[in-house]
């Protein structure tokens, strides 16, 4: 059963229909999820929202269009008002303890010294900012998708990923030069 | 816009490709401007690491319990929309009741009169009917059934009634 039949499926309300489909875009939607957010629990939480969200909206999909920018515009819209949403009502962080608690064979990866480096720089940026590096660089968008995934225009996706690239190298840099120093 | 923002935009554009003479004034740039030579520096680690890091693994067992979650959830949703139902469908029954009962109550000793006004009453009555099967398809059904049995019911109470007043008439 090939991707549309799924989706064919699970719009006339088949969840099992549903599934062979977030089993292929998971990791994306994860990835997007946790870089976006920057713990493992919010993530995983998020990602199963948006794929809820996505099925509920299936009705209104148009299965010819391809199913991946919209998906992700889907995550992307998720991931901006949970941000916003924390903004208003911060979290009570999570404490080593349960830091450990939480992690996963995936949490032992991302202790890597450069995946966490980059994690905590990315976290340091904008949210708008993070969302378009992550769609550049690890979903690999061009700009033009990357403006109709926001709803920006071309040059104002450019322009802020230009202003993110400098902002996060410079971030980076300025990590591990307080990592050197210690 | 400085010389200084104007070669770091295009340090940073590198990987989008360069025009060949903005590379060699780039190139000439470089060897003269530390902040520039140092962003130059900074964003190649950069990409060298966006290059390393790939995307993390999602948890193994995520579809599975998206589909258990999603089994919960359409049973809420179920459970959601048979609350208003039930509530829609009770509001209208009452209403009909109350209808109906007006109707017998005010229909002259004239019967034909009366049958008349509880058509008329009918009438309405069906036409919401018709409206809330729209929202809830199977409310419609429900809900005629109910009003069905309302009007029944009162049908019922009414002859009875007229014969209890008969006999109080004789």
């Amino acid at each position: 059963m090939d991707e549309t039949d799924c989706l064919r499926r699970a719009r006339r309300g088949d969840p099992a229909a549903f599934e062979p489909i977030v089993q292929e875009y998971g990791r994306e939607v994860f990835g997007l999820c946790l870089r976006m957010l920057g713990e493992r629990a919010a993530a995983e939480d998020a990602t199963q929202e948006i794929f809820w969200r996505a099925y509920r909206a299936l009705p209104r999909y148009d299965v010819r269009r391809p199913f991946r920018p919209w998906l992700l515009t889907i995550a992307s819209r998720y991931c901006l008002d949970e941000l916003r949403r924390r903004k208003r009502r911060p979290q009570v962080p999570l404490t080593p303890a349960m830091r450990d608690r939480a992690a996963l064979p995936e949490e032992a990866l991302m202790q890597r010294e450069q995946a966490a480096e980059l994690q905590q720089a990315l976290l340091k940026l904008r949210p708008k900012a993070r969302l378009v590096l992550i769609l550049r660089y690890w979903h690999g968008y061009s700009l033009e998708t990357i403006a109709a995934l926001s709803g920006e225009s071309r040059s104002a996706v450019k322009s802020r990923l230009f202003r993110a690239r400098r902002a996060l190298a410079a971030l980076l840099s300025h990590q591990r030069e307080g990592m050197e120093q210690t | 816009m400085s010389v200084h923002d104007h070669f770091a935009y295009w340090i940073v554009q590198a990987e989008e490709g360069i025009p060949a003479e903005v590379q060699a004034a780039l190139d000439e740039h470089l060897c003269t401007c530390a902040a520039c030579r140092q962003l130059a520096a900074d964003w190649a680690a950069l990409a060298e690491t966006l290059e390393q890091v790939t995307l993390p693994e999602p948890p193994p067992a995520l579809a599975a319990d998206w589909l258990r979650l999603a089994a919960q959830r359409n049973l809420r949703l179920q459970r959601r929309s048979l609350r208003v139902f039930v509530l829609i469908l009770s509001l209208g029954s009452v209403a009909s009741f109350l209808l109906l009962f007006w109707v017998w109550w005010q229909a002259p000793a004239w019967p034909i009169l009366g049958v008349a006004r509880m058509i008329l009453a009918l009438k309405g009555v069906l036409l919401w009917a018709h409206i809330v099967g729209k929202v809830l398809p199977v409310a419609g059904v429900v809900a005629l059934v109910a009003l069905g049995t309302a009007g029944l019911l009162t049908g019922l109470s009414w002859m009875t009634q007229r014969q209890v007043f008969a006999f109080y008439r004789r």
